[in-house]
């Protein structure tokens, strides 16, 4: 079967002053109809870029979208008008943002900001748009929605409204919802009751979920398959047991190691050395290889491209062979 | 047994609201969020005490008010056996050179103006820590101590990285030689990679130094690597103390135990459980009644809503604010 988002060979640069950067760098993802697909990363890596890449978010300049493509449900995003773009953004396709303080109008009702979408295309009436709203919100988890349908953000903690950004998300029923780090602004039991609701509604609607964390652990208890984004590049991608149990790319296992365990244990910390790159000054080789504990003289000059090494587990390393001796 | 570094003894911090029209019409007074509602609180020397909590439980205006950067209401903190909540300026000056605190974000917390040796010889020469002629070279003991280079002195805090503006104000803090260290969120805000960095510097220094630290993070496992002991906080209380083996594998307070519940693992197993607390922490102007997580507890019961609980001793180094502390496992975790 087809699946659901295709991303192939795309690449976006950035014009800046200081010249042009490659904020995405041949990037290439699927994503099947139904699936959690995460992707981990740090800041800098690209991740927020692909989500508004996809959407068509992206503004135009500073950054240019170079080449490749992405395929949504047949249609290719980069080729489709304004206009079927933004028809597009407020049904199949979804978007949740970090920072719940600042996705919704802070004068407008919450039922009228999360209905929008439907009254803009014309669907529905008010009085029906209002009932939605109080669906929605309901099915969001929000207790008593017929009451607090028509307050304002600033009434609601940031928990209730990123649940209130979920079901503007949910309103015209998506195939696909990107969700941005949906839960970093978030304390842990607040993160804890939206992950477990978004889990659930994917498996009530059959919606596909693209969920973008720097949290490693976020990632392994949610996603399906995960990919890892390091300077612009996929640079691992693989069901997620084999991406915690069987890493191929240093970086994975940099990232996993460095990270303090809520068991306990492990005495100390083994940081990843040095800083991550910058996008302005990168080599020909492999941008991790500065940091790298088994590159080799040829790293630096030989550029990698992601390789199929196992069915379905990518890696972006020349000597994937040598990354189970860091585990 | 020697007296502690530093003990809180029954600790408020109140903040004034607005009054609104209605509440001026209606003769009501201005309402006051207890930010800080009777914390007590002890840490050794040589020790680190880990303090967590969520957002809005009040971690961060308690390290404040140690360092006395707000004024409690009421209440006593003693540094070395001196109150500080009552200091004089001169008083404050000194302990100041005995405390210092990191703050969360080394984005705002450094003048975008000074260069990185600029910013530290401020210190030395404010609290007159070295002679005039020695701060150069001890400026650069301390960049080297906090694992920066000596090409690092002449830069300004916008071309450094989030870690490296970490380690100067690191430095800044280290260059009175204080003898304890209040961290809030000292690696929050970083990357992955470069937290580990500066949580294995932390902990350097410490044996190194011999230093003294309140560690406060909302993040469990980031707390659990650095400290002995551990306080859970929950809207302006700590209602659970005891050593990290004791909080991690017999937490008694239900709050604690689904804050361990909520963190994620780094486990490739997808989730099926729900999440064990629900709702929000509640405003700090209107606390509830009786137990204040009543609201939120998986295991309230009538007794909860009316009557504050009472500390529960469950070892030497264990207590609980809760009133079936007394009974293990209240919740599965």
């Amino acid at each position: 079967m087809a699946p659901l988002l295709a991303i192939e060979d795309l690449v976006v640069e950035f014009r800046t002053r200081g010249g042009r950067i490659v904020a995405l760098n041949h990037v290439f993802l699927t994503v099947q109809a139904g699936e959690t697909l995460g992707i981990v990363g740090e800041s800098g890596s690209g991740k927020s870029v692909l989500c508004r890449t996809i959407l068509r978010l992206l503004p135009t300049p500073p950054a240019e979208i170079k080449g490749g493509r992405v395929m949504f449900d047949g249609e290719d995003l980069l080729d489709a008008p304004e206009a079927r773009l933004r028809q597009l953004r407020g049904t199949a396709l979804a978007m949740i943002s970090q920072n719940p303080a600042t996705a919704l109008n802070p004068v407008w009702p919450i039922g009228d900001q999360i209905t929008e979408g439907l009254r803009v295309h014309g669907r529905i009436g008010r009085r029906e748009a209002r009932k939605r709203a109080v669906e929605l919100l309901r099915r969001v988890g929000i207790p008593s929605p017929e009451l607090r349908v028509d307050e304002y953000p600033h009434q609601w903690s940031g928990g209730m409204v990123q649940r209130a950004v979920i079901a503007m998300a949910l309103a015209g029923g998506p195939k696909l919802i990107l969700a941005d780090e949906p839960t970093t602004a978030l304390d842990v039991t607040i993160q804890d009751q939206i992950l477990a609701l978004l889990l659930d509604l994917q498996a009530a609607s059959g919606m596909a979920l693209v969920l973008v964390s720097h949290d490693m652990a976020v990632v392994a208890e949610t996603s399906d398959r995960v990919a890892v984004m390091y300077a612009g590049r996929i640079v691992e991608l693989a069901d997620t047991r084999t991406i915690f149990r069987e890493p191929r790319h240093p970086y994975t296992v940099g990232l996993m190691q460095s990270i303090p365990r809520i068991e306990g244990g492990a005495g100390r910390l083994r940081p990843i050395p040095g800083q991550p790159p910058s996008l302005a000054d990168l080599g020909p080789g492999c941008p991790f290889q500065p940091r790298c504990a088994v590159a080799s003289p040829d790293c630096a000059t030989t550029p990698v491209a992601p390789v199929e090494i196992a069915p379905g587990h990518w890696s972006a390393c020349l000597h994937p062979e040598r990354v189970g001796a860091l585990l | 047994m020697t007296e502690p570094l530093l003990k809180v003894e029954n600790l408020v911090v109140e903040f004034p609201g607005r009054r609104r029209l209605v509440d001026w019409l209606g003769g009501r007074p201005r309402p006051v969020a207890r930010v800080i509602d009777g914390v007590d609180l002890t840490i050794d020397r040589h020790e680190t005490l880990g303090l967590v909590g969520e957002s809005g439980s009040g971690k961060t205006t308690l390290g404040r008010a140690i360092l006395r950067l707000v004024r409690p209401s009421a209440g006593r903190v003693l540094f070395e056996g001196r109150d500080i909540a009552r200091a004089d300026a001169e008083g404050l000056r000194g302990l100041r050179r005995r405390l210092q605190m990191v703050f969360q974000n080394p984005h705002s917390s450094l003048n975008p103006r000074f260069t990185v040796s600029a910013a530290i010889a401020e210190v030395l020469r404010f609290h007159r820590i070295v002679p005039e002629g020695d701060i150069g070279a001890e400026t650069a003991r301390l960049l080297s101590l906090v694992g920066l280079g000596s090409e690092m002195a002449g830069r300004y805090p916008r071309s450094l990285s989030g870690g490296q503006r970490q380690r100067v104000g690191l430095a800044r803090a280290l260059a009175v030689r204080p003898s304890m260290l209040v961290l809030d969120e000292p690696v929050a805000a970083l990357d992955v990679s470069i937290q580990a960095q500066v949580l294995n510097l932390l902990n350097d220094l410490r044996g190194e130094l011999g230093l003294t630290m309140l560690f406060i993070a909302h993040e469990m496992s980031v707390v659990r690597h650095m400290s002995r002991r551990i306080a859970v906080m929950y809207l302006g209380r700590i209602v659970e103390t005891g050593t990290t083996d004791e909080i991690f594998g017999n937490a008694r307070h239900p709050y604690t135990q689904g804050l361990l519940g909520a963190v994620p693992r780094l486990e490739p197993v997808k989730r099926r459980r729900q999440a064990m607390l629900q709702g929000d922490v509640p405003s700090p102007y209107a606390i509830p009644a009786g137990c204040r997580f009543h609201t939120r507890c998986p295991r309230a019961e009538d007794i909860c809503r009316r009557v504050a609980p009472p500390r529960v001793r469950v070892s030497a180094t264990h207590e609980a604010e809760c009133h079936f502390a007394g009974s293990p496992s209240v919740v599965p975790a």
